[in-house]
């Protein structure tokens, strides 16, 4: 999976691609779907969510440069599987999910795996987590038409915030937001191969 | 004598109460379907459904000895079971092993299987239903034209109320509703010796019925709709669900659903959280409220650019919803509001029970209330404003093209027209749309007014400006050229909240991507392109890899983006998986048409292996029945396209046009009766159809425009005028064919009858075809190219 779907399409932070390969992404999805765990796409996970495709994962985690040290704060944990690979590289992942039921599978599912590193808390990611903040880098993998304003104060100056933005079945681009002092730029990335779309005719 | 005509009676009632019960189910089930699917994907289950009428027609032909031997005995047990498969097929639809996800189709196999067995639940009341009417037709075909009345009578009646019954009941007790009709239609023909028999029967069938009535289905949602994916946040729940014609609306109270699109990323405060209203699952819209929430976060949206431009007196809120455009124009000190909302459900809950939770907005003497589509009350009205908003075009993250197939008149080219005339010299259009990838939404808004404007005399580049923030871009078209004092205000808004313009008169490069950047700057080179000139704008348009050529009135599929010669390109960037999810509606459409056509076939085939497959009288019905079945479905479906803008209600008026149609029709086959069923006779009422189908062609969409101004009364008697004896003389020649083929080989007519029934669904789904591809125009002529091979093949025999 990493070879193939990952490096192949030009991801080369060597943390993430170690992490993506530590991490059993088939302990992440629903028993039914099991066989196409390490497949190039995402699979629903119930409550109209999905885990992302592994690629996506491993783009998100890269684009915010992870090191060691670092504090990430992740909106929406679903399977658990994203604050899973980052907590193979960072020193500490905050993750929150509003959804009752992904919360409990998910925190049982990483408490279970023992990523000791990886706090979850079940509440409305809108707030961020203000006892930790700021953090070095945020992922928000739930789906938000505007950028919460506490999570902008919560990201440390010179912070990275990445936000996934697709249908749950097709992720076309990432948005991601830097913030050095007052100035907060947001560029739109192309997971996809890194080239334009339109270039390919 | 006495006896016979006793029994016509009886026979004529029963048929006319199982027709009306068959056309109210299928309304039904699709107004359940759209509420745990969507509406387009809804059609598509209930048009293979629907291929129950042409099995029926091949069961009879097969079997049609024993059938006929036993008609009498077997309609009443017939009408029974199709009673009880009503409401037992939907309450069976809706448990975990059947009930399938179309969002979940491509990416788990399970779901396509789920979906095939659903095809098979609601197949089998319509398969009895038709079997019990096909049996009629078949035993009775020398009196088809007084059967056939019934029959038309009955779907009419049912279309009408149907509609009725929905403000009435909640979708999901419908089913036991409309099966009661079913039962009554047995009811109406037990032979006198069965009846003490039967009685047992009835009274277990009114039981269950009961029971399903009481303990209706709960309908399950796809967790992919908008509804599911709010009920899954704690705390959250529905307090208000109304049933009404225009589908189920749902008010949701939760602590957690906040709605800011276009929110600058420098607004420092909080953003409310509102409840929010549903339409059968999709999203309608927040009720925001300024007397319990701070809403300050809406002077931060790209949304407020009209605004910021200048003092603003009247605006004109086309689909108003929730209110929340409103809402913005009276923040602004906007004077006079005019909401133009078609749905009347939404407005009775906002300006009644609701009406606190939306500042009582639409009881405020600054705002009138239009019930009616926005499209209409453009074109009838003279006023002149200073703003025009429409809703947010698209949806956060896209929809997955599950809207490809929505007839949207408030986005072509011909609405942004009627638009511009609407507006004062300062006054702008204001539209926002998401920024989707690859860019689609964006281009074609773009190339629309372009297109618009052009059409006006004016240049585009000086009447447009846009500007963006992450994820949206709102467009402001101005009637007159934007002034220097109004472009300098732009970019200071832009300035201070984080904004890029994106078309702006005197723009440069760099400004575009100040605060958002885009690593694919594709989006500027495209809209250059487009406002450059007709002939570089036609050139993108044929080499951009998806459909950005804007919607008009005759192709009005906004949406519809995907080309087919560009899925091989999309599979090798984005994945074989991701496909299909760029436009699930449109690949649907194309999988229906090809499951229909192969089924179709087998079902046409199938009986020649009882009646022979040679014969002088197999081609000539295969090409009279399916030109009829075809020629009638297209114009019905022309007409409710019509006459839907024309009227401005969408339900109301197609089951209206429906109604009069089938009812108008209904006559036309009586009065068939009394003629005699010779080849000449069909050639001069058919040659009457294809002469007034040409005509109407050229003049009705011309005629419409003219008089969408006359009042309510007139327009009904001039819809009545145009559609009743049209549709009278289109109810004979299914008749009299069917009495001629019976004249020359009875055991051809089932299968005659089937082929008439396969063809209407086939249609239905080819229409939409069509219309898509070539336009609606080309339906219309089509159906006039359908009349005349039933007509040439006559011509022939004669």
């Amino acid at each position: 999976m990493v070879g193939r779907q990952i490096e192949n399409r030009g991801i080369n932070n060597q943390p993430t691609l170690d992490a993506m390969l530590a991490v059993p992404r088939h302990k992440f999805v629903p028993p039914n779907l099991l066989e196409r765990a390490y497949n190039d796409g995402p699979l629903p996970i119930g409550f109209g969510q999905t885990i992302s495709q592994p690629y996506i994962v491993a783009y998100m985690t890269a684009a915010i440069d992870p090191e060691k040290e670092f504090k990430v704060l992740e909106i929406g944990t679903g399977s658990g599987y994203q604050a899973a690979v980052l907590s193979e590289i960072v020193s500490d992942v905050y993750t929150i999910e509003i959804i009752t039921e992904l919360y409990n599978s998910a925190s049982e599912r990483l408490r279970g795996l023992g990523y000791k590193n990886v706090i979850c808390k079940n509440a409305d990611g809108y707030y961020g987590w203000k006892d930790f903040a700021p953090f070095d880098a945020i992922i928000v993998t739930a789906a938000s038409e505007y950028i919460p304003p506490p999570l902008i104060k919560q990201l440390k100056d010179g912070g990275k915030m990445i936000i996934p933005v697709g249908s749950p079945f097709l992720n076309q681009t990432l948005i991601l937001i830097e913030k050095e002092g007052e100035d907060i730029t947001t560029t739109s990335l192309l997971p996809v191969r890194f080239v334009p779309f339109t270039r390919g005719n | 004598m006495k006896n016979d005509n006793a029994h016509l009676v009886r026979l004529s009632v029963s048929l006319a109460l199982l027709s009306v019960s068959i056309i109210a189910f299928q309304l039904v089930l699709i107004q359940i379907l759209s509420i745990v699917q969507w509406y387009h994907f809804a059609y598509m289950v209930i048009s293979v459904a629907m291929l129950g009428f042409g099995a029926a027609g091949t069961f009879i032909s097969l079997f049609s000895k024993y059938l006929l031997n036993k008609t009498d005995k077997l309609l009443p047990w017939l009408m029974v079971i199709t009673s009880l498969l009503m409401s037992v097929s939907v309450t069976i639809s809706q448990t975990s092993l059947f009930s399938f996800d179309s969002y979940l189709l491509f990416a788990d196999i399970s779901h396509l299987w789920k979906l095939i067995a659903t095809y098979m639940i609601f197949l089998l009341p319509f398969f009895f239903g038709a079997l019990s009417i096909g049996l009629i037709f078949v035993k009775h075909v020398e009196k088809i034209g007084s059967l056939y009345f019934a029959n038309m009578v009955g779907s009419g009646i049912g279309g009408v109320l149907a509609v009725g019954a929905m403000w009435w009941f909640f979708p999901e007790k419908l089913p036991a509703v409309v099966a009661t009709i079913a039962l009554f239609a047995g009811l109406v023909i037990i032979p006198k010796h069965l009846r003490p028999g039967f009685s047992i029967i009835v009274a277990a069938t009114v039981a269950a019925l009961s029971f399903f009535y009481i303990s209706s289905p709960s309908l399950n949602v796809s967790e992919y709709k908008s509804i599911s994916k709010t009920l899954n946040l704690p705390g959250t729940k529905i307090i208000k669900r109304v049933s009404s014609p225009y589908g189920t609306i749902e008010i949701v109270s939760t602590p957690y659903l906040r709605y800011a699109p276009g929110l600058s990323i420098k607004y420092p405060g909080m953003v409310s959280v509102n409840n929010a209203a549903f339409n059968n699952g999709d999203w309608l819209g927040p009720l925001i409220s300024s007397e319990s929430d701070s809403l300050k976060y809406i002077a931060y949206s790209t949304e407020m650019i009209p605004y910021v431009i200048g003092k603003r007196t009247d605006v004109l809120v086309l689909g108003s919803g929730t209110g929340r455009q409103v809402n913005i124009a009276l923040l602004n000190n906007t004077e006079n509001v005019i909401a133009v909302e078609p749905n009347k459900a939404l407005l009775n809950l906002l300006s009644g029970d609701f009406s606190n939770e939306v500042d009582s907005i639409y009881n405020k003497p600054s705002v009138q209330i239009r019930n009616i589509s926005a499209r209409t009350f453009l074109q009838a009205s003279h006023a002149k404003f200073d703003v025009i908003t429409l809703p947010i075009i698209g949806a956060f993250g896209g929809t997955s093209g599950m809207f490809a197939l929505q007839e949207q008149y408030l986005l072509t080219t011909e609405a942004f027209g009627e638009m511009l005339s609407n507006l004062k010299d300062d006054g702008i259009i204001g539209i926002t749309t998401w920024i989707d990838y690859p860019y689609r939404n964006p281009l074609k808004i773009t190339a629309a007014f372009a297109e618009a404007l052009e059409q006006n005399n004016n240049n585009p580049i000086e009447h447009i400006a846009a500007i963006k923030n992450w994820n949206t871009i709102t467009f402001a078209i101005k009637r007159t050229p934007f002034k220097e004092e109004e472009i300098k205000v732009i970019r200071e808004f832009c300035n201070k909240m984080n904004f890029d313009p994106v078309i702006l008169p005197g723009i440069n490069a760099d400004e575009r991507e100040k605060f958002n950047k885009l690593q694919d700057k594709s989006l500027y080179t495209m809209i250059d392109k487009i406002l450059a000139s007709p002939e570089e704008r036609e050139k993108v348009y044929s080499e951009y890899p998806f459909n950005i050529k804007p919607a008009v009135d005759n192709k009005p599929y906004f949406s519809q983006f995907l080309k087919w010669k560009s899925i091989s390109q999309l599979a090798e960037f984005f994945g074989n998986q991701s496909v299909p999810f760029f436009e699930v509606g449109y690949i649907l459409l194309y999988l229906t048409f090809i499951l229909i056509v192969f089924f179709a076939l087998i079902l046409i085939i199938l009986p020649l292996v009882k009646i022979g497959w040679k014969g002088g009288n197999n081609f000539w019905a295969l090409i009279y029945f399916s030109g009829l079945g075809t020629g009638y479905m297209f114009i019905e479906i022309i007409f409710i396209q019509r006459f839907t803008l024309y009227f401005g209600n969408l339900i109301y008026a197609a089951a209206a046009v429906v109604s009069l149609m089938l009812i108008s029709s209904g006559f036309g086959s009586l009065l068939s009766q009394k003629l005699q069923a010779k080849p000449n006779r069909i050639i001069g009422i058919i040659s009457f159809i294809v002469i007034a189908l040409i005509i109407y062609t050229v003049i009705l969409p011309s005629l419409l425009k003219t008089t969408i101004i006359f009042t309510l009364p007139v327009k009904i008697i001039f819809t009545a005028l145009l559609i009743a004896p049209l549709a009278f003389f289109m109810g004979m020649p299914f008749p009299l064919g069917l009495r001629m083929l019976s004249e020359r080989n009875e055991s051809q007519v089932p299968w005659a009858w089937g082929i008439n029934g396969l063809f209407s669904v086939i249609s239905v789904v080819l229409a939409t075809i069509i219309a898509i591809e070539l336009g609606f125009v080309w339906v219309m002529i089509f159906a006039a190219a359908a009349y005349s091979l039933a007509l040439l093949i006559n011509l022939k025999q004669n």
